[in-house]
């Protein structure tokens, strides 16, 4: 048994071992394909950002809520300035504007600075992304978990629900939810993860299915190194007590007690070899699996970054903002759809800006499933 | 038989592996001299470096190689200074190729006759010949014919217009024999399969075809035997037997089963831990092997005729090519080892007409 | 899958009729002036009062017979299916010429990436790749629109059209429903051109987004077949490399981006709403985005129902497809 026991041990820190230096490949992989590198650097760079913003940029100048108060004074004559040419003015009388300030990337309806609504609305944006990326990943993955593990009815039942919510075309769920259920940012955060959710179930189950393979073998060969020494104690304290216990008594009391504790000893060699293989399966489950199929579910949930970034502010841009000077990269490029041509600017950076994070996120989810393909490695 | 002239003449051959975790020299100065028209065997372990040497030869190193130093000379001239585009033309003229696992070797998504077609196809000019040739006569030319009487088929460039049709039949006509020259069953069915449809046997006979179709000078056999069964290897060596003394060629057959390497070989070169540690005829390894690594080898084969004796393996284990041992890499499990064997490679050095021998 | 169909329409069904705190669903058939009984009179009418369960059930009915019940004002009130009838064949235009832009322009770019694996070419596919995928879709069909548009517009260049499936005044006999098609059958070629001028942009836009996709799919398949033994043995041959890629790598490396292609025209079907939108595009999911926010359950329903189909049709297509193309499935 010890022997057991020390070589099981060995076999765990040789585990570690391999997982660390897979792990240094892995990064060593990484730093050498430029363009994940590119990626990563965008990405942490939008991060620091998003946690600065609030400090770089006073944000109070995107009003509590509703309109931004300047003053008391409504700046209707900096709506849509580009410069000092450019100008329109929907009140009476054109005029130019000639005022102190210099707007980097223009302005928007209510005379707010786009270059710092822009920085505004990147903790906005990446919060949110975070956020469904995270319920998401984490909702899908135990549902796949629950299926993969289960099997059966349980199985069957996750995987058409996980269909249903596949069939949906494009975003009308979401738009349906956003709908129906107003139009606060949690709401739309529901919403979004709605439609996210099941590629992951898909992704964990598979990972599961295909490891329950494996880790059957290894259970079954796990159980003939023998119990572990927990359960060992008890079985030779019941062992003891048994054989103690039998030897008393004399003639039909005795054999009565012989029988009663041969018994007791085979349901408690019964319970026990079900704890042990449900011990088994547990240790299997967090030991193997989970480290295995981590992978694949980080390049997806890497991948899903980006794109759930982009269903957000296209569902603001389509018009569920809780409120309509919201600085959110889609709000914000809303409001310029009904100018597109007199004043683009207020298109053309907010979707810059977001294309530039969900490019960066998708560079290093990109880069990191070259990567992590085992046919690829080496 | 056995001609004269060196065919391929490796000389010095060093090629390293860049990997992640540092540079793998694969290949540790390897010298060879092929002559022309005999069947020369390359045994060792696996990662000895046989495999690699066919490749540097054939030129179809992976991106991560390189060589490092050496020549290989081919009728004299060295290819390892030709451009890619020369060493493909030898390739296809020349140099053929078989491989270890059929299976994996043949595209699965591609009839048997297209595969077998395009290496006909290769030399137009030759099908033309043929088919022109073909219309003067009664009987079908054959792909035997092509072989004995390949002077008669080669020279300017036909003057005649051959029809696509009269091409496809040439083709096939070909084809069909080429497949009964390497003893395939029904040919011209096995033509319209796909590779998965035919047994192991038969697909391995199908790559020894497509390797036939060039005419090669020299004939490259890599583990053929490996992925089959013990009564296929026979067959096929028993095949192999007969083309050769059908077809003009070399044949360099790596192998790590010495067996193999006796039923078939004129000349076995031994090879360990990058380097041909021993060359020398077949009958000259069996009796007299040299090199301690032979020795040991000689010992671990059981010999049916000798009592039951303790099957003697080789102590320690292959050693790893990031850093492998110095001077004589055979040395930590030599059990003749002296001090210098550590800090000297030695070379290969004559011990007889056909023996030689790198060892101190 | 007719499960699946059911959940689908279920999910729909409750959440456009059965919640309080949303959107009523008498709200497309009402219009201000109305006094509240009227309203109370269009609701019965509609059945809103009656249990959530006995809806569905009577919607289900009707809707296996074909009547997915009547759209509210904003679509002059024509039932359901005849305005979706309508109008898909416009989205099914351009997701057509969408999904020829995208496979013309990604399988190319896949290879390419895979066969100069890590070098310049690589790189440069794959920000173009990625680009494409990380683009929101709102945001591109502007920058066609401004470019091609209305700077060509105001420097004098020509320039394409950028809203609207159609210009001109005349009319074409309605044979297939997509304007192109239509005025090639009604031998008006002038009206093909401009239904053509008119499909260019938004079609490019929509493709710009999944080409990314299809390239790095070709661009994986293709990687593991050029690792593949059958390629080295073609090397062996002699082969030109061109040959080699052609003949023996691209036929393997093709067979799951081609059977992709069918379920990425299913859901681009599904995606074009907001490219709709931008480019006043007259098809359905235009439509559908005015019915979300209008309320109207009965137009949500039978486009979703639709597009679900769709979705569950093409992937058993491509399962079809798979088996011809792959010659060792034996079905």
């Amino acid at each position: 048994m010890k022997r057991n026991d020390a070589r099981a041990r060995k076999a765990r820190t040789g585990e570690w071992a391999a997982r660390w230096a897979d792990l240094k490949h892995t990064l060593y992989l990484l730093r050498r394909n430029p363009l994940v590198l590119l990626g990563s650097l965008l990405a942490i760079f939008f991060i620091v950002l998003s946690l600065l913003a609030n400090y770089i940029v006073d944000p109070s100048l995107a009003g509590p809520s509703g309109y931004p108060e300047f003053g008391g004074n409504y700046p209707f004559q900096r709506s849509y300035v580009w410069s000092k040419d450019h100008f329109i003015n929907w009140g009476s009388g054109v005029k130019l504007w000639d005022g102190p300030e210099f707007f980097y990337l223009g302005t928007d309806g209510w005379g707010r600075d786009l270059f710092k609504m822009i920085i505004l609305a990147l903790p906005v944006d990446i919060e949110n992304a975070v956020i469904i990326t995270l319920a998401g990943a984490l909702f899908g993955t135990l549902l796949g978990t629950l299926a993969g593990y289960a099997g059966g009815l349980v199985d069957e039942t996750i995987l058409r629900v996980t269909d249903i919510f596949l069939a949906f075309p494009g975003l009308v769920l979401a738009l349906v939810f956003a709908a129906m259920f107003g139009r606060s940012i949690s709401t739309l955060r529901l919403a979004i993860i709605l439609v996210w959710w099941p590629s992951y179930v898909r992704l964990m189950r598979g990972q599961i299915l295909s490891e329950k393979e494996k880790s059957y073998v290894e259970a079954l060969r796990a159980l003939g190194a023998g119990y572990p020494k927990n359960f060992l104690v008890i079985q030779k304290c019941h062992n003891i007590i048994s054989s103690k216990i039998v030897g008393l008594g004399a003639g039909r009391l005795k054999s009565l007690l012989n029988r009663l504790f041969l018994l007791s000893q085979r349901v408690v060699n019964g319970v026990l070899d079900h704890l042990v293989l449900f011990e088994m399966q547990l240790r299997i489950l967090f030991r193997h699996i989970i480290p295995n199929s981590i992978y694949p579910i980080l390049v997806q949930a890497t991948l899903d970054f980006g794109g759930s970034i982009l269903t957000f502010s296209a569902l603001m841009f389509l018009g569920f903002s809780p409120t309509p000077s919201l600085p959110e990269l889609g709000n914000l490029a809303a409001d310029g759809y009904s100018h597109v041509f007199d004043a683009p600017w207020l298109i053309i950076f907010p979707g810059l800006v977001m294309l530039t994070i969900a490019l960066a996120f998708n560079l290093v989810g990109d880069g990191l499933r070259d990567v992590l393909d085992p046919k690829l490695r080496r | 038989m056995i001609g004269e002239k060196i065919i391929i003449d490796v000389r010095n051959l060093k090629v390293n592996f860049r990997t992640y975790r540092g540079e793998v020299k694969a290949l540790n100065g390897v010298d060879l001299k092929i002559y022309e028209r005999e069947v020369i065997a390359l045994v060792g372990e696996s990662g000895c470096g046989k495999s690699v040497t066919a490749q540097t030869i054939l030129g179809l190193l992976p991106e991560n190689a390189y060589v490092l130093s050496g020549e290989i000379f081919f009728k004299g001239e060295d290819i390892l200074k030709k451009s890619n585009e020369e060493r493909r033309i030898l390739r296809m003229k020349e140099l053929a190729t078989v491989f270890q696992d059929p299976m994996t070797y043949l595209n699965p998504v591609l009839k048997i006759e297209a595969q077998l077609k395009e290496v006909f196809m290769l030399d137009k000019e030759l099908l033309k010949q043929v088919a022109i040739a073909q219309r003067s006569q009664e009987k079908e030319i054959t792909f035997t014919d092509l072989l004995t009487k390949q002077e008669k088929f080669r020279g300017e460039p036909a003057h005649e217009k051959v029809s696509r049709d009269e091409l496809k039949k040439t083709v096939e006509n070909l084809c069909i024999d080429i497949l009964r020259l390497v003893k395939m069953p029904d040919p011209k069915r096995i033509l319209r399969l796909y590779p998965f449809e035919l047994s192991g046997g038969m697909r391995q006979r199908a790559m020894i075809a497509m390797a036939l179709a060039r005419r090669p000078s020299v004939f490259i056999a890599d583990e053929i035997t490996t992925a089959v069964d013990v009564t296929i290897q026979a067959q096929i060596l028993h095949l192999l037997r007969e083309l050769r003394d059908k077809i003009d060629a070399s044949v360099i057959m790596i192998t790590h089963d010495l067996s193999v390497a006796a039923e078939i070989a004129d000349r076995i070169a031994v090879m360990y831990g990058g380097n041909v540690v021993e060359v020398a005829t077949t009958k000259e390894i069996f009796n007299n092997p040299l090199h301690p690594y032979t020795i040991m080898l000689m010992k671990a084969i059981p010999n049916v005729k000798k009592p039951v004796e303790k099957l003697e393996s080789i102590p320690g284990t292959v050693p790893e090519m990031i850093n492998p041992p110095s001077g004589c890499r055979f040395h930590p499990r030599c059990h003749v080892a002296k001090d210098e064997c550590s800090v000297k490679t030695p070379k290969l050095r004559k011990v007889t007409e056909n023996h030689k021998v790198a060892c101190l | 899958m007719i499960l699946v169909l059911i959940g689908v329409s279920l999910i729909v069904f409750y959440l456009a009729r059965g919640f309080p705190s949303g959107i009523d669903p008498v709200t497309p058939y009402i219009h201000q002036r109305m006094t509240a009984e009227q309203i109370e009179e269009v609701r019965i009418i509609h059945g809103f009062d009656q249990p959530i369960y006995i809806q569905f059930f009577y919607w289900l009915k009707d809707a296996l017979r074909g009547d997915f019940g009547i759209t509210g004002a904003w679509a002059n009130s024509r039932p359901a299916m005849d305005v979706f009838l309508s109008h898909f064949p416009l989205t099914v235009q351009l997701s057509s010429a969408a999904i020829i832009l995208t496979v013309a322009i990604g399988i190319p770019l896949g290879i390419i990436s895979a066969i100069k694996n890590n070098k310049l070419p690589d790189h440069i596919s794959r920000i173009i790749a990625l680009t494409g995928y990380s683009t929101p879709s709102y945001w591109f069909g502007f920058i066609l629109q401004l470019v091609f548009f209305y700077y060509f517009l105001t420097w004098g260049l020509p320039h394409l059209p950028s809203s609207g499936a159609t210009g001109m005044d005349v009319t074409v006999p309605w044979v297939t429903g997509m304007p192109v098609l239509d005025g090639l059958l009604a031998g008006n070629i002038e009206y093909s051109l401009d239904a053509f001028a008119h499909l260019i942009l938004p079609a490019f836009s929509l493709a710009f987004i999944s080409l990314g996709f299809l390239a790095r799919i070709v661009r994986a398949s293709m990687l593991e077949v050029l690792r593949q033994d059958y390629i080295t043995l073609a090397r062996s041959k002699g082969l030109k490399e061109r040959v080699v890629i052609y003949r023996h790598a691209m036929k393997n490396a093709l067979i799951p981006a081609v059977t992709l292609t069918g379920i990425f025209f299913a859901m681009l079907l599904g995606g074009a709403m907001i490219t709709e939108q931008i480019f006043n595009w007259p098809g359905v999911g235009r439509l559908s985005l005015t019915a979300v926010f209008q309320g109207d359950s009965n137009f949500l329903l039978i486009y979703t129902l639709a597009l679900a189909v769709i979705v569950v049709v093409a992937n058993l297509i491509v399962d079809v497809v798979y088996v011809f193309l792959d010659p060792r499935i034996k079905y």
